[in-house]
């Protein structure tokens, strides 16, 4: 099981609470968020279905080696984290 | 009192220790940006005793900032004076040894050829993307570390980038959120111990790459969310980009774009509107002249202020202004043009 939490930017936009899924790779767990919330995937992903470019997700801390590639096998990792550029200050 | 009773017990810390202030003291920071982390990160930096700052900020001290910017006071506000201007007489009075140099500026790529001198840091203390990608792409061209540091809500992001080093701003956010998306502490609200924890892990960063201890800045994005209590620095967050614009195939495009002519500030109902390159205006003349179009016309020694068409206008020398009480770009260009006209 995986554990995926939004930041609080994203929820201001479109509910997403917390949630675990089964996946193996960060792909099939974003979908299952997805699946959820509809709304959320144009947030997190752009029409090519890539992870858009101000967004960062994070695999237990690490950041994806690619932003095309969500194949990425999650092994046992235990959270993803989606996060968001902040640009106040 | 001498300058060694003053910074003793910074000294008395061994990894900074007496090499590390005189170190301290022989620096000079760029801080572009005096709100609230820009406020910190001076409060924080001209006490630990660096030689000299040079401080840009193109806004005014507003009562709605004295929340969380340290450095303003009800007197500011009241004046609507310069940020860059007021932090510098708070600094001068909590160290009147440090070179405090205020630009009540936009700071543009133009502005780095124009600084007194070669800045030994850069550190982001700015509330928009654009001029954080100015300041990163300048940081990567010129190869000095820069500290990006945001916050908008609870929540806050920081990264130390050591150009050749570490991965730049632009390989962990190639690019800005679209502004309808993006949170700013006006929409989303902001809260001052999220401000400390950024700016803490920045002069962290910072008071370690001037003493010259490269070897223990952080590597990683510093993230947090003080009303969730998730305090978090993750190493692998971030890995140098081969494709970078920045700091893989060096085209820096932040420093080819022009600066927009008017552009609406951080969610506020306020433009600011940049003169035509090369414009002259002279603040005595144009405040006699609107004495009689204009209502509480007041001048200071950096800025006009009045009001005009229920609009209030604050013109700085050089002709860049702010004007509150308008919601787009086109309308204050027009009025703009129609009460200071500085083409
Ligand atoms: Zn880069």
């Amino acid at each position: 099981m995986v554990r995926i939490t939004f930041t609080e930017n994203l929820v201001r936009h479109v509910a997403c609470p917390e949630i675990e899924v089964e996946a193996g790779t960060v792909g099939e767990a974003l979908e299952q968020a997805f699946r959820h919330v509809p709304a959320l995937r144009g947030y997190v992903l752009d029409d090519q279905g890539e992870v858009r470019k101000h967004v960062i997700v994070l695999i237990d801390g690490q950041g994806l080696a690619d932003r095309a590639r969500l194949g990425q096998p999650l092994g046992g990792a235990r959270r993803i984290h989606v996060l968001q550029a902040l640009s106040g200050g | 009192m001498s300058r060694d009773e003053r910074f003793s017990r910074q000294i008395r810390f061994a990894p900074l220790g007496r090499a590390g202030q005189e170190r301290l003291a022989a620096s000079t920071v760029l801080l572009v940006g005096a709100g609230a982390l820009g406020t910190h990160l001076a409060d924080t930096l001209v006490r630990a005793g660096i030689g000299r700052l040079l401080l840009f900020d193109r806004d005014v001290v507003e009562e709605s900032n004295l929340q969380r910017q340290v450095l303003f006071t009800e007197a500011h506000a009241r004046a609507g004076a310069a940020k860059a201007v007021a932090a510098a007489e708070s600094l001068h009075a909590i160290d009147s040894r440090c070179r405090v140099e205020a630009f009540a500026e936009e700071f543009v790529p133009a502005s780095f050829g124009q600084l007194p001198c070669r800045p030994d840091l850069i550190l982001d203390g700015t509330d928009n993307f654009p001029t954080r990608y100015v300041l990163n792409d300048l940081a990567v061209r010129e190869r000095i570390p820069w500290v990006y540091g945001g916050a908008v809500g609870a929540e806050g992001m920081a990264m130390a980038i050591l150009p050749g080093h570490t991965p730049c701003l632009r390989c962990l956010i190639p690019k800005a959120p679209p502004t309808g998306e993006q949170a700013t502490c006006e929409t989303a609200g902001i809260l001052a111990p999220v401000v400390q924890m950024v700016t803490a892990f920045q002069s962290a960063q910072a008071l370690k790459i001037l003493s010259g201890r490269h070897e223990d800045v952080a590597r990683g994005v510093f993230v947090v969310d003080v009303w969730k209590d998730s305090y978090g620095l993750y190493l692998g967050a971030a890995t140098r980009d081969p494709a970078c614009a920045s700091c893989g195939s060096a085209e820096f495009p932040a420093l080819r774009e022009q600066p927009p002519e008017a552009v609406k500030l951080c969610g506020r109902n306020a433009v600011q509107v940049l003169p035509d390159p090369g414009a002259r205006i002279d603040l005595e003349l144009l405040a006699r002249h609107l004495r009689t179009a204009a209502a509480e016309v007041e001048l200071s020694p950096y800025l006009l202020r009045f009001v005009a068409e229920n609009c209030r206008f604050t013109v700085f020398r050089g002709g860049r202004a702010l004007l509150f009480g308008v919601d787009t770009p086109e309308r204050a260009r027009v009025l703009y043009d129609r009460y200071v006209g500085a083409r």
